[in-house]
C-alpha cells in the first residue's frame, strides 16, 4: 500500500517557516518516500485547503522508542478520518501532536493553518508559544475514551465550563448550550452529574463538550472503546452529522466492525508508519 | 459589559478556590497574620523607643559641678569648642540657690542664709550633646578639664535604650525573617494544594484553549486575598494592642516620671503602619502564589 500520489497543497508548509527566518525550506522528499497513499480518489470538500498536515514527522520517547518515524499525513477539510492500528501503536500520540500536548521529536506539524512545530531547515526547532496554542485550541474539539468529565460539576456546568474557560459571557454560553445538548440528545439532563449518567451518555456529554464551541476540527481518541455497540453506533451517528455540517473529524479505533460499517477514510499505524487504506 | 464578566469570572473562580482550600486557608492567613502583627508591633516599638531616646538626648543634659572658687564663664568658651557639644548654658551658684530657695518654698532669704551661713553652691554648666550616642564621650572629655569636679549625666537610661534598639532591630530582623519564609512556605503549598486539587478542571481548561492567565489568575488572586484578609486582620490586632504596648513600653523603660509617647514630638504618621502592612502582605502573599503556579503554568495536558 505504497503507491504514492502528490500531497495537496504543498506550499502550505512554508507557513510553518518562523516569519524571523530567512532559511529556505528544504524541498518536499521525493513522492517515492511518501507513507501517505490515495489510491482510492475520493471527492472532497470544494475548499482545497489541509486541516492537518504532518510532513517528516517523528516523534521518539525519552525512553528510545520510536512512535512515528518520518511519516507524512494531510487530511483535508470536511474530512472523516478513522485511524486504526492496535493499541499502543502511538494512534494516541500522534492526536496528542495534534492538539499540542505533545511535540513531535522532528518534522513539521500544521493544523489549520497554524505551524505547531517545525524543525525543518533550522537548527532550533519552532514551537508554538502558549498563547497561539491556547487560541488554536479554541477552534478543537477533543474527546477521549475515559470522557475526562468533571465530576463535581453538572452535565450542563460540565459544557458550559469550556466556554467559560474562554471567557464568554453566560447569556453567550446559555445560549449556546441548549442546541449543543439537543444535538447530542441529552437535553432532558441538564442538572445530572456526570455519575448519574451511563457511559453512552458520558461519552455523549464529553461529545457536546467538545463540540459546543464550534470547532473546525475534531479529534476523538478512541471515544467507543468503552461503550457497547448502539452507544457506539450513536456516537458514530453524531460524529458523522458534525461531519455533515463541515466539521473535519479524525478518529482513533480498534474496532474494525465500526470503521468498515463507517466507509470513510481509514488510515492505519503500524511499526511507526502510516499506511492509507483509502 | 465583556470586562465586568471577567471580574465576575475570576472573583468566582477565587472563591471556588477558598472553599476548595478549606483549613488551609486559615494556615496560610494566620501565618501572614503573625508575621504582619509583628512588623507592625516592632515598628510601633522600636519608632517609640528611637523617639524616646530622642526625646530624652534633647532634654538630658550633662550636668558639670565646678570647683568652688572657679567661674563658670571661664570654662564655657572651653567647654564649647570640645566636638559634639551643642551648647553649653551657665548657671551661677547665686541662681542656683535662687532656684533652690524658689523649690522649697522658701521666702525668707535672709533667714536661710542665718541658717545655712554662705551660698554652699558651686556654678554648674549645662552641657548639651547633639546625640544621645556621644553623651559618655562628652562627659568624659568635659571630666578631664581642670576645675571641673563633677560630671553627672543620665548615661545609663540612655545606654539601656540605645541598647534595647539595637536588640529589637536585630531581633525583629532574625524573626521576621524566619516567619516570612514560613509564610511564603505555607502560601505556596496551600495554592499549590488547591492546584492540585482542581487538576482535572485545568487540564479540561488546557485543553479547550483558556489561557495560562485566565486560569491561574484565581489562584494569584487567592493568595493577593491572603494578604489583604492578613494585613486587615493584623492593623486590627496592632490597633487593638497599641494601649497595652504603651504601658509595656512605659514599663520597659522603666522611666515613670518621663510620659515616653506622650513625649514624642514627632508620632509616626497614622497612614504608614497599615500602608506598610498592606504592602507587605498583598507583596508576599502574590509572589508566594506566583510561586505555586510557575511550574504548572506550562502548556500541559
Amino acid at each position: 500500500m505504497m503507491v504514492s500520489q502528490p500531497v495537496g497543497d504543498v506550499p502550505r508548509f512554508y507557513r510553518c517557516a518562523h516569519p524571523s527566518s530567512s532559511v529556505s525550506l528544504p524541498a518536499l522528499p521525493p513522492l517515492a518516500d511518501l507513507d501517505v497513499d490515495r489510491s482510492r480518489p475520493r471527492s472532497l470538500p470544494s475548499s482545497s485547503e489541509s486541516m492537518v498536515l504532518l510532513r517528516g514527522v517523528s516523534k521518539v520517547f525519552p525512553n528510545g522508542e520510536w512512535l512515528l518515524r518520518d511519516v507524512n499525513l494531510e487530511v483535508r477539510r470536511g474530512e472523516f478520518v478513522f485511524i486504526t492500528g492496535v493499541s499502543g501503536a502511538g494512534k494516541s500520540t500522534l492526536l496528542r501532536l495534534l492538539y499540542g500536548a505533545e511535540e513531535a521529536t522532528k518534522g513539521t506539524v500544521m493544523v489549520d493553518g497554524v505551524c505547531l512545530f517545525s524543525s525543518e531547515g533550522r537548527r532550533r526547532p519552532y514551537r508554538i508559544p502558549p498563547r497561539p496554542l491556547a487560541m488554536l485550541r479554541r477552534r478543537l474539539g477533543v474527546v477521549f475514551q475515559d470522557y475526562r468529565l468533571l465530576a463535581n460539576r453538572t452535565l450542563a456546568e460540565n459544557v458550559a465550563f469550556v466556554l467559560r474557560a474562554q471567557g464568554l459571557s453566560p447569556a453567550e454560553i446559555r445560549r449556546r448550550l441548549g442546541p449543543t445538548l439537543k444535538m447530542v440528545g441529552l437535553a432532558d439532563k441538564e442538572d445530572r452529574f456526570p455519575h448519574e449518567l451511563s457511559g453512552g451518555e458520558q461519552q455523549r456529554l464529553s461529545l457536546a463538550r467538545a463540540i459546543v464551541n464550534r470547532p473546525v476540527l475534531l479529534l476523538a481518541d478512541e471515544p467507543t472503546g468503552n461503550l457497547d455497540p448502539e452507544n457506539s453506533l450513536l456516537v458514530l451517528q453524531i460524529l458523522e452529522r458534525l461531519n455533515s455540517f463541515g466539521v473535519t473529524i479524525i478518529m482513533t479505533s480498534h474496532d474494525p466492525y465500526l470503521v468498515e460499517r463507517a466507509g470513510h477514510r481509514v488510515v492505519r499505524m503500524e511499526g511507526g508508519h502510516l499506511y492509507d487504506m483509502g | 459589559m465583556q470586562f465586568l464578566y471577567k471580574i465576575r469570572y475570576l472573583l468566582q473562580e477565587t472563591f471556588l478556590g477558598l472553599r476548595r482550600g478549606g483549613w488551609l486557608n486559615w494556615a496560610a492567613v494566620s501565618t501572614l497574620l503573625v508575621l504582619l502583627f509583628l512588623v507592625g508591633i516592632g515598628v510601633e516599638l522600636s519608632w517609640g523607643v528611637e523617639a524616646t531616646v530622642r526625646s530624652l538626648g534633647g532634654q538630658l543634659e550633662i550636668s558639670v559641678y565646678l570647683e568652688p572658687e572657679r567661674q563658670g564663664v571661664e570654662l564655657q568658651p572651653q567647654v564649647a569648642r570640645l566636638p559634639h557639644v551643642e551648647a553649653v548654658r551657665v548657671i551661677t551658684k547665686e541662681q542656683a540657690w535662687r532656684d533652690l530657695l524658689l523649690e522649697m518654698g522658701i521666702q525668707d532669704e535672709a533667714a536661710l542664709e542665718i541658717q545655712l551661713g554662705e551660698n554652699p553652691l558651686v556654678d554648674t554648666l549645662r552641657v548639651k550633646a547633639d546625640s544621645a550616642e556621644t553623651l559618655g564621650q562628652v562627659a568624659e572629655q568635659i571630666r578631664t578639664l581642670e576645675g571641673v569636679d563633677e560630671v553627672y549625666y543620665g548615661s545609663r537610661i540612655v545606654e539601656e535604650l540605645t541598647q534595647l534598639q539595637e536588640l529589637l532591630r536585630l531581633g525583629s530582623l532574625g524573626i521576621l525573617g524566619v516567619l516570612t519564609l514560613t509564610a511564603v512556605a505555607v502560601i505556596t503549598t496551600t495554592i499549590r494544594l488547591v492546584v492540585i486539587a482542581r487538576r482535572r478542571e485545568i487540564e479540561v481548561m488546557q485543553l479547550v484553549g483558556a489561557t495560562a492567565a485566565w486560569i491561574y489568575l484565581p489562584f494569584v488572586l487567592q493568595g493577593c486575598l491572603f494578604g489583604l484578609i492578613s494585613a486587615l486582620g493584623a492593623w486590627g490586632l496592632v490597633l487593638g494592642s497599641r494601649q497595652l504596648l504603651q504601658e509595656a513600653l512605659e514599663r520597659l523603660i522603666a522611666l515613670p516620671l518621663v510620659k515616653v509617647l506622650q513625649a514624642d514630638p514627632d508620632p509616626l504618621p497614622s497612614w504608614f503602619l497599615p500602608l506598610l502592612l498592606l504592602g507587605m502582605g498583598i507583596s508576599l502573599g502574590t509572589s508566594s502564589s506566583l510561586i505555586a503556579v510557575r511550574k504548572s503554568a506550562g502548556r500541559g495536558l
